[in-house]
């Protein structure tokens, strides 16, 4: 039987618990049999007492009665000592039957009636005062002072008896726990023994173990000293397995770098045999420049400052082939710390070296080939660039011969004409806004960003000026609410809001004025949408919503790719641009654009940027 | 007593501009006189010679051959001479990075090509209102910096 | 082109028999003072060339009128535009109907034009003045912000007041540079 220290504690606790209950059972039944017995001579005192008073109060009577009848004074003082010793007797009885209310209401109602009793009595002696002959009325009286007196008698009698139903009870407790005791008492011894057993038991247990533990010691002592025979064994096995080491040279130097002993992979590696080798120093296997720079006495002169040398490098083989070994020499002291040898362990990591070197190469022409890219990305940014500018010097020139030709000449065009004029006008100018976009487009790829801490409320608001015309013409209504001051590059939000603003404008549906509402809070990075754990925690939210036309919302992520237009050009104009270009400019600021709406209720569009920490 | 016309010089190697830009010129209403040449050799030519009728404003367009806008711009600038003359760009849109280099190199103002006759007429006027005040208010020159 | 100037109003002066005679500064001067009728004719007669008369008095008084209104904005005490008008007529003893006519007339642009151009080149030199901010600046020239002085500032120059105070120091920084 195995018990933990922690449940023998738990075990004696509880039995020290149990004997202290019973203990307190036993002590409270010893109370109650000493309060039976009390009770009991209590009961009999009661009745004694009763006896007494009844006597008494007969006392009295005769006493009266001899003196009424002789006026002697002897009567009157008997009359007189036996209404104390009722009085008495009554006081007596008042203390004993205190608690027990049955017969404290008994005694009240005696008392009571004693009192009448001795008022009657007065009475009468007031009656006979003087007189020989006993009137009419002390005859009545006398009559009713027996009556009286009889119910005193009946009253004691009650008392008495239920004294003596009280005392039959009270002998019954008193039986009841003088049989319990015993066996309480017997409970209680009972359970000392048997934690004393246990204890005993326990004890003895446990010196059982200790003595076995003892013996499991010395049988392992033996064991030891067994294994340590064993490990001079394993030892010989150890140097026979480190010359049979195929992967490492192991070798063994003394103390001026001499070769003391050779293995297999030393062989392998190095080319020579044990024989042709040891005795050699260790500079045979440096190549000529390494010697001249006095590598391997370095080396050896750190391993006996630092305790260890690490090297690794291009190493000479027997046949003059070079090799990349990764060099670990280690002192070796005797127990006076002098320098007895070094053990040196070489690894071939010639293949190894290569591939970092393939790998190496690889990554450099990687970078040129990512150079060689840059270079064209700028070659077509420039392009771009030129190509747009390019574009737009014929299309300036027919715009402006077109505006020429019918603001001078418009008399002399037909109808027909001018109606193509018109044509040609607004082809030009879609290419010239198609233009416009696109140098913006590239313009916003370009690199050179200097962040600003803008306000962004006074970007809006001269951004709003530029569209002042355009809300006045739709009777637009635009809401702004206090923006944050960002680090931003200003002239590219500036853009942001005014596409952002332009699309809201342009998409307003028919025949109802245009609410743009500009709002911003501060969301967590959960809240956005396509955020990744890189992200930053915070982000700005920036919300342009308009009451516009809307789209559905399966076109929410294609409304921001190069040329991707929703509507037909002659319903609202527009590049295909627009969006693309606010893309751009928020990833610039590592943001995210969403956008989301209702087709016929309204569009919002979500600007995300992180939070500056 | 009279205000001689402003003398006006263009330098623009294209032919339609230089035609637009005249038209355009005679439809202002501040009294003018052009002169024209075809690119930056032609104009650092005209400017050098000898008791040269000095222009009021030079109109120069970036893109022109054998010596470009920035050039003439450099060269104009460095010479005491020229004090008098106001610069003004005649080019497409450029960024704004751009347009401010050519201030800082000394241009007076800017002028995106239009492309609509009546705001190239506008700007013209307005152009040379603002140099005519430059020249005729007491206003610091240095500080004529116009981007139209 | 002077000299062809001269030729043709030498030409046409004789042309009206009115005597005058002509400095090297190509100014004409009448010997005889000339009636109303007189110059109208003269006026017709060069406006045929494109030249045009316009007497002392008018360009005077433009330039009272420039002068008052520089005045008025170097002034430190600071006067609303609204203010303007009355205050030129006021000081001029002219409606200002009259006054506006007459200054388009001669300069090409309006009053207003004229005093907006003035306040910004008055901007100008407090901002290359390094010791005011932007919002002092704005403040000093009576505008209601500094987004109202930049708006204008723009809207006349086409470039930001930053822009601006940027252009002209790195300007000055330049070799060779006189302008």
């Amino acid at each position: 039987m195995k018990i933990s220290s922690g449940l023998l504690t738990g075990i004696f606790v509880i039995a020290l618990f149990i004997l202290l209950f019973f203990t307190g059972i036993a002590y409270r039944q010893m109370q109650s049999l000493k309060a039976s017995e009390r009770l009991i001579s209590h009961s009999y005192d009661v009745n004694l007492e009763l006896v007494k008073l009844f006597s008494s109060l007969k006392d009295t009577e005769s006493g009266q009665r001899g003196f009424m009848l002789t006026k002697d004074s002897m009567y009157f003082r008997q009359y007189i000592s036996s209404w104390m010793a009722a009085q008495n007797s009554m006081d007596r009885l008042k203390v004993l039957v205190k608690g027990v209310k049955s017969q404290e209401t008994t005694l009240d109602t005696l008392f009571n009636l004693i009192t009448l009793r001795k008022s009657t009595l007065e009475i009468s002696m007031q009656l006979a005062d003087g007189k020989v002959i006993v009137p009419e009325s002390v005859v009545q009286n006398m009559n009713e002072g027996s009556q009286e007196m009889e119910m005193i008698r009946t009253q004691i009698n009650s008392m008495t008896a239920n004294e003596k139903e009280l005392l039959a009870i009270w002998k019954n407790t008193y039986k009841k726990d003088i049989n319990v005791a015993p066996i309480t008492y017997l409970i209680v011894i009972l359970f000392a023994i048997l934690i004393f057993i246990f204890s005993f038991y326990k004890i003895s247990q446990d010196r059982t173990e200790l003595q076995k533990a003892n013996n499991d010691y010395l049988v392992m002592n033996e064991q030891l000293m067994f294994k340590n025979t064993e490990l001079k064994k394993s030892e010989d096995r150890y140097h026979l397995m480190v010359s049979e080491v195929q992967d490492y040279a192991i070798i063994l130097l003394n103390n001026e770098g001499i070769i003391q002993n050779w293995n297999k992979g030393a062989e392998k590696i190095m080319g020579y045999s044990e024989e042709e080798i040891i005795g050699k120093p260790i500079s045979v296997f440096y190549s000529k420049e390494d010697i001249a720079r006095k590598l391997p006495e370095q080396l050896l002169k750190e391993a006996t400052i630092n305790g260890k040398a690490t090297h690794a490098g291009w190493r000479i083989r027997k046949d003059g082939s070079r090799f990349w070994g990764n060099v670990a020499i280690t002192t070796l002291r005797d127990e006076d710390n002098n320098v007895i040898g070094f053990t040196k362990v070489t690894r071939d990591l010639t293949s190894q070296k290569e591939a970092e070197e393939r790998l190496l190469e690889y990554n450099r022409s990687i970078e040129k080939k990512n150079i060689e890219l840059l270079a064209s990305n700028e070659e077509i940014a420039s392009f771009n660039h030129i190509a747009s500018h390019d574009l737009q010097e014929p299309l300036r020139k027919i715009q402006t011969f077109i505006s020429r030709i019918t603001r001078e000449n418009s008399e002399h065009i037909s109808e027909k004409g001018k109606e193509y004029f018109a044509r040609i006008s607004t082809s030009a100018g879609r290419m010239q806004q198609l233009i416009d976009d696109l140098i913006t487009y590239t313009h916003t790829n370009r690199a050179d960003k200097v962040f600003i801490r803008t306000d962004l409320n006074s970007l809006i608001s001269s951004v709003l000026d530029e569209f002042k015309p355009t809300i006045e013409e739709k009777k637009a209504v635009i809401r702004t609410e206090h923006l944050p001051t960002l680090s931003v590059i200003p002239f590219q939000f500036e853009q942001l809001f005014t596409n952002l603003i332009d699309n809201s404008l342009k998409y307003s549906r028919q025949n109802v004025s245009p609410v743009i509402t500009i709002t911003s809070s501060i969301v967590d990075a959960h809240k956005v949408p396509g955020a990744t754990l890189t992200n930053p925690k915070k982000f700005h939210r920036i919300t342009i919503s308009d009451n516009g036309i809307g789209f559905e919302n399966q076109y929410a992520d294609t409304i921001f790719t190069l040329f991707q237009r929703l509507h037909g050009k002659s319903e609202y104009s527009g590049t295909g641009i627009g969006l693309a270009i606010c893309k751009k400019i928020v990833e610039n600021h590592n943001g995210i654009i969403s956008a989301e709406s209702i087709p016929n209720e309204g569009s919002q569009f979500h600007i995300f940027i992180p939070v500056e920490v | 007593m009279n205000q001689p016309p402003l003398h006006v010089l263009l330098a623009d190697d294209d032919d339609d501009d230089r035609m637009i830009f005249k038209d355009a010129l005679e439809e202002v209403r501040v009294k003018t006189r052009l002169t024209l040449v075809k690119d930056g050799i032609q104009l650092m030519d005209y400017l050098l010679q000898d008791d040269c009728d000095y222009p009021g404003i030079v109109f120069l367009d970036l893109n022109m051959p054998r010596k470009g806008g920035i050039e003439c711009l450099r060269e104009i600038r460095s010479d005491k001479r020229f004090n008098n003359i106001s610069l003004a760009i005649y080019s497409t849109s450029a960024s704004d990075g751009d347009i401010e280099d050519t201030f800082i190199k000394g241009a007076n103002v800017y002028i995106r090509k239009p492309n609509d006759f009546a705001s190239l007429v506008k700007i013209l006027e307005d152009v040379i209102t603002i140099n005519w005040q430059y020249h005729n208010s007491d206003l610091n020159r240095e500080n004529f910096v116009l981007s139209i | 082109m002077v000299t062809v100037c001269k030729i043709v109003i030498q030409e046409q002066l004789d042309k009206l028999g009115i005597p005058y005679e002509l400095n090297t500064l190509g100014e004409v001067e009448f010997q005889d003072p000339i009636s109303i009728a007189r110059r109208e004719e003269i006026n017709v007669m060069l406006g045929k060339y494109g030249i045009e008369l316009l007497d002392d008095q008018k360009i005077i008084f433009v330039q009272r009128i420039k002068d008052t209104i520089i005045e008025l904005i170097n002034l430190d005490e600071k006067v609303s535009s609204a203010k303007f008008s009355d205050y030129l007529a006021q000081r001029l003893n002219y409606s200002y109907g009259h006054i506006s006519k007459l200054f388009s007339d001669v300069t090409y642009t309006s009053i207003e034009n004229f005093i907006i151009l003035q306040k910004i080149e008055r901007a100008k030199l407090l901002i290359l003045n390094q010791s005011l901010t932007l919002t002092e600046v704005a403040w000093k020239l009576n505008y209601s912000s500094v987004q109202h002085l930049s708006n204008q500032f723009k809207k006349t120059t086409g470039i930001t007041p930053t822009a601006f105070q940027r252009i002209i120091k790195m300007r000055r920084l330049q070799p060779g540079q006189n302008s």
